[in-house]
């Protein structure tokens, strides 16, 4: 091995040029939230009730749906008192997370109608509000409740394409592995980002296309190994789990608020 | 140098460090020890910065390394310049279009004149070899050429510390020869190495000192490379051969 250059073997006396922009602490910053939130779905179908998934897709489709076409606040009510019902189920820290991202939904929607309202067309300003609320609030229970092999699951009980259940589920899974290797590639960035970088954006465009580049290796190699083992275009899900007493209790919920949108005229 | 006093680190789901003290000095060359998962990466990535630990406390020449300090962007800048980390994955430390503008990257950045900055790379060009591949977009490399260039992009701040995370991994044997030869140079050289490694066939003779973690991430032998590395039933009953 030859010998180190004279400057690698000195100690260096240096002080960073000011650079403007923080643009890589926004990146890791937005990607780590991102990534803990992928990560934290897999374990997330821990509520309380342990529902069955598909039973829960079809409850949310359901209760968004009967939302959409109320034409009354008796309704949406009834429906809040089902969601929350709902939400009871989950843990402390799930439901305090559901509702500050509903809440914040629902504040942008506000935001949103507050023109119309100071048109004076502001009348349904609360009964729109209520509902984008319930169906956020509907959507975002699901969501937290259920993790991506329980959806996986759900999707394939309701007879869903076995090519989509299967895009879905490799999507995921890359989305979390490629964000950590996007995390790794930030942090290496960060750590020789010592000055003023004149290139940001050449930098940036670096990392897309490593990002780009794995990626595609990441999925032919994935694909070589799915033939390796007969992969013959059928996705099979292995979880498909069975009804149980709360499960039947969840659809008695289900049976109740469609009777009472029949009930109250169809919805009003 | 580097003093860590009751340091422990957690990731959401679980405790990957836990109460390390640890003092390292100028010119030290530390191999880090444990079987996986005992936090050797996580203690790389709090010592050059890149996580900052939830209790006891990281000093470095003295300075605090406290979160508050390395959002500092000046401060974390400086800081960087003299801690240099290489990555287990090589290929998420190269984003440039060839190997040559891999290089240059931190010396661009450093503001150094032309003269400097050209002389700087071709130096690291030329001790890693890579004169060949200079032109090529580091991705296509081979998994040897890529450590090399990741290596070179490090080295080419000129930091005083090396921190190295597997630096053997998935080289073929030649290749792991050719880069224990180069950080023993580098060693040599005064700049301070701490490596976390498995591959302990091809880093005899290279480290002064051994800190071996246990499973749970706990700081359980500091001390002599050769003396631990003697203790087969030590090292056996952590899980580290």
């Amino acid at each position: 091995m030859e010998r180190v250059p004279a400057w690698l073997a000195a100690r260096e006396s240096y002080e960073p040029r000011p650079d403007r922009g923080r643009h890589l602490e926004k990146s890791l910053l937005a990607l780590l939230h991102v990534l803990a939130a992928l990560r934290e779905a897999p374990g997330a179908g821990k509520d309380g009730a342990r529902l069955n998934p598909a039973l829960k897709l079809v409850s949310t489709f359901l209760v968004i749906l009967l939302v959409s076409l109320s034409r009354g606040g008796l309704f949406l009510e009834a429906a809040a008192a089902f969601e929350l019902g709902w939400l009871c189920l989950l843990r402390g820290e799930t439901i305090a997370r559901v509702l500050r991202r509903v809440l914040a939904a629902g504040l942008f929607a506000l935001a949103i109608l507050l023109p119309a309202y100071a048109l004076g067309r502001g009348a349904n300003l609360p009964f729109v509000c209520g509902k984008v609320l319930l169906a956020l609030l509907a959507a975002a229970i699901f969501s937290s409740a259920t993790g991506w092999p329980s959806m996986a699951a759900a999707f394939s009980t309701l007879r869903v394409p076995d090519v989509f259940v299967m895009t879905l589920d490799m999507t995921v899974k890359y989305i979390s592995l490629l964000g950590a290797l996007l995390l790794d590639m930030l942090c290496a960035l960060k750590l020789r980002s010592v000055g003023r970088d004149e290139r940001k954006m050449s930098s940036l465009a670096g990392l897309a296309g490593t990002l780009f580049l794995k990626s595609k290796d990441a999925a032919w190699a994935q694909y070589q190994a799915m033939e390796c083992r007969c992969f013959d275009g059928r996705y099979a899900v292995s979880r498909r789990a069975g009804l149980g007493w709360r499960d039947a209790a969840f659809v008695a919920a289900d049976l109740a608020i469609v009777a009472f949108f029949v009930a109250a005229g169809w919805g009003r | 140098m580097i003093e860590l006093r009751d340091v422990s680190f957690a990731y959401p789901e679980t405790d990957a460090l836990r109460r390390i003290d640890l003092r390292i000095e100028e010119g030290d060359s530390v191999a880090i020890i444990g079987p996986n998962g005992s936090g050797k990466s996580t203690l790389l990535r709090l010592i050059c910065g890149l996580a900052t630990s939830v209790s006891g406390s990281y000093r470095f020449d003295g300075e605090a390394m406290t979160a508050a300090r390395l959002s500092d962007p000046r401060f974390a800048k400086a800081f960087h310049r003299r801690v240099g980390f290489l990555f287990q994955d090589s290929d998420a430390q190269l984003f440039c279009g060839s190997v040559y503008d891999e290089i240059a990257f931190g010396p661009r950045q450093m503001g150094l004149c032309e003269a400097d900055f050209d002389g700087r790379v071709a130096d690291l060009v030329g001790l890693f070899g890579l004169r060949a591949v200079e032109s090529r977009v580091p991705y296509h490399l081979s998994g040897g050429e890529k450590r090399k260039v990741a290596l070179a992009s490090v080295l080419a701040l000129n930091p005083e510390v090396l921190c190295l995370d597997e630096p053997m991994g998935g080289l073929d044997p030649r290749t792991k020869s050719s880069l224990r030869a180069l950080i023993a140079t580098l060693n040599a050289a005064g700049k301070t190495i701490i490596c976390a490694t498995h591959d302990f066939e091809y880093v005899e003779g290279l480290f002064r000192r051994a800190v071996a973690l246990s499973r749970e991430g706990r700081l359980v032998r500091d001390g002599p490379y050769d003396e631990i590395m003697g203790d087969r039933d030590f090292l056996e009953a952590m899980n580290i051969i």
